[in-house]
């Protein structure tokens, strides 16, 4: 049975579209068919790690929220842009990167049922396994809409005070909205930090599964925006832990 | 009470909550996914299952709520009624939906923060 499965922030920065990526990345390693919806109409920017430019993007989620195409005519097929040999398959549906059409979704909305109907599409349509939702950070309507369809939410924050704040309230409110399972990962830690600590420190506040703590590399943050760090990168430790969070999400 | 524990307890007194929840709303034009985040707590949980399920059929949802016919049929049209619910093309039996409304100001209410408050 398909799962849908939010990955969400309360802040940017916190490296959601690269764990969104790399899931996508390791499950299609695993031979699972995984579509990879970027809902993020604000700021878009998952493509990039794919190698996709705004000339692959015949159409966008833009264009099946405005009622000019379906949504599996957005999707493309980005598997071999990965340049590993895989046997699953990763479909991406952009949101637009044109600044006339992010404008646009901004000043006149959109029917946000819309995009509950284009995700059983796409389960249906694409024959996918799994379905991840790259979420804009904070809360608005669409952001909540993604969470309470999700079989699984990942939530991903800093050890920063206002991380803490505001994942306080995403969990609060996925809670209130039903969603079946849970998993925190907080990405950044300080070295200096002991990261079993941190894990106990966290779960103790939310009650809550943390499914990976990422520590703050800039290694790291050099090599993520090359493309998908686990396919690169596939002997570092930090690969290790993506695929500990994998583990979780397939479970 | 949990979320799920709510679900599994529906076919008790806990309808008649649902009812009284429901009979306390004024008639809206669709529902927005932060209103939903505010409603009683019955109320709430149907909702919630409602969207997951994206359309529903009469029958889904007496399974849902494990009520018969009669029940089943004053909830739904005091759903519809309310403008929580409309219903949509179906394939061959009437289909059910919930009624979201289009999101125009995006970001939802600044007391959404209150959600840690109760």
């Amino acid at each position: 049975m398909s799962k849908i499965i939010s990955i969400h922030s309360f802040r940017g920065g916190t490296g959601k579209s690269n764990t969104t990526a790399n899931m996508s990345a390791i499950l299609a390693m695993q031979g699972q068919r995984v579509g990879v919806v970027d809902t993020d109409v604000q700021s878009p920017g998952i493509h990039v790690l794919y190698g996709l430019d705004d000339s692959q993007m015949v159409h966008s989620l833009n264009d099946y929220l405005w009622g000019k195409c379906g949504i599996t005519d957005t999707a493309i097929d980005v598997t071999q842009n990965l340049k590993v040999p895989m046997t699953g398959k990763v479909f991406l549906i952009p949101s637009s990167i044109k600044a006339g059409e992010i404008a646009r979704v901004l000043r006149e909305g959109y029917d946000v049922g819309l995009l509950n109907d284009g995700f059983q599409d796409l389960l249906d349509g694409l024959k996918l396994d799994y379905l991840l939702i790259d979420t804009h950070p904070g809360l608005n309507e669409e952001t909540l809409l993604s969470i309470a369809i999700s079989d699984i939410l990942v939530i991903i924050m800093r050890p920063d005070q206002q991380d803490y704040q505001g994942t306080g309230v995403t969990v609060e409110i996925a809670r209130k909205l039903g969603v079946p399972a849970m998993f925190l990962v907080v990405n950044k830690v300080p070295q200096a930090f002991d990261m079993k600590e941190v894990k106990e420190r966290v779960e103790r506040i939310y009650n809550c599964t943390v499914a990976a703590v990422f520590p703050h590399s800039e290694e790291m943050m050099t090599l993520a925006s090359a493309g998908v760090f686990s396919l690169h990168y596939p002997d570092h430790p930090f690969t290790a832990i993506y695929k500990q969070l994998a583990g979780y999400l397939t479970a | 009470m949990t979320h799920q524990g709510l679900v599994n307890s529906m076919d008790q007194d806990l309808f008649a909550q649902l009812l009284i929840e429901l009979a306390s709303l004024p008639d809206m034009d669709g529902v927005s996914m932060s209103e939903i985040v505010f409603l009683p707590e019955h109320l709430r949980v149907l909702m919630n299952w409602m969207v997951r399920e994206n359309s529903f059929q009469f029958n889904n949802l007496a399974v849902f709520l494990k009520q018969d016919e009669e029940n089943t049929h004053l909830i739904l049209g005091m759903l519809v009624k309310k403008g929580l619910v409309e219903e949509v093309e179906g394939d061959e039996q009437e289909e059910y939906q919930i009624h979201l409304k289009a999101s125009r100001n995006y970001q939802v209410p600044k007391d959404i923060w209150k959600v840690i408050d109760d």
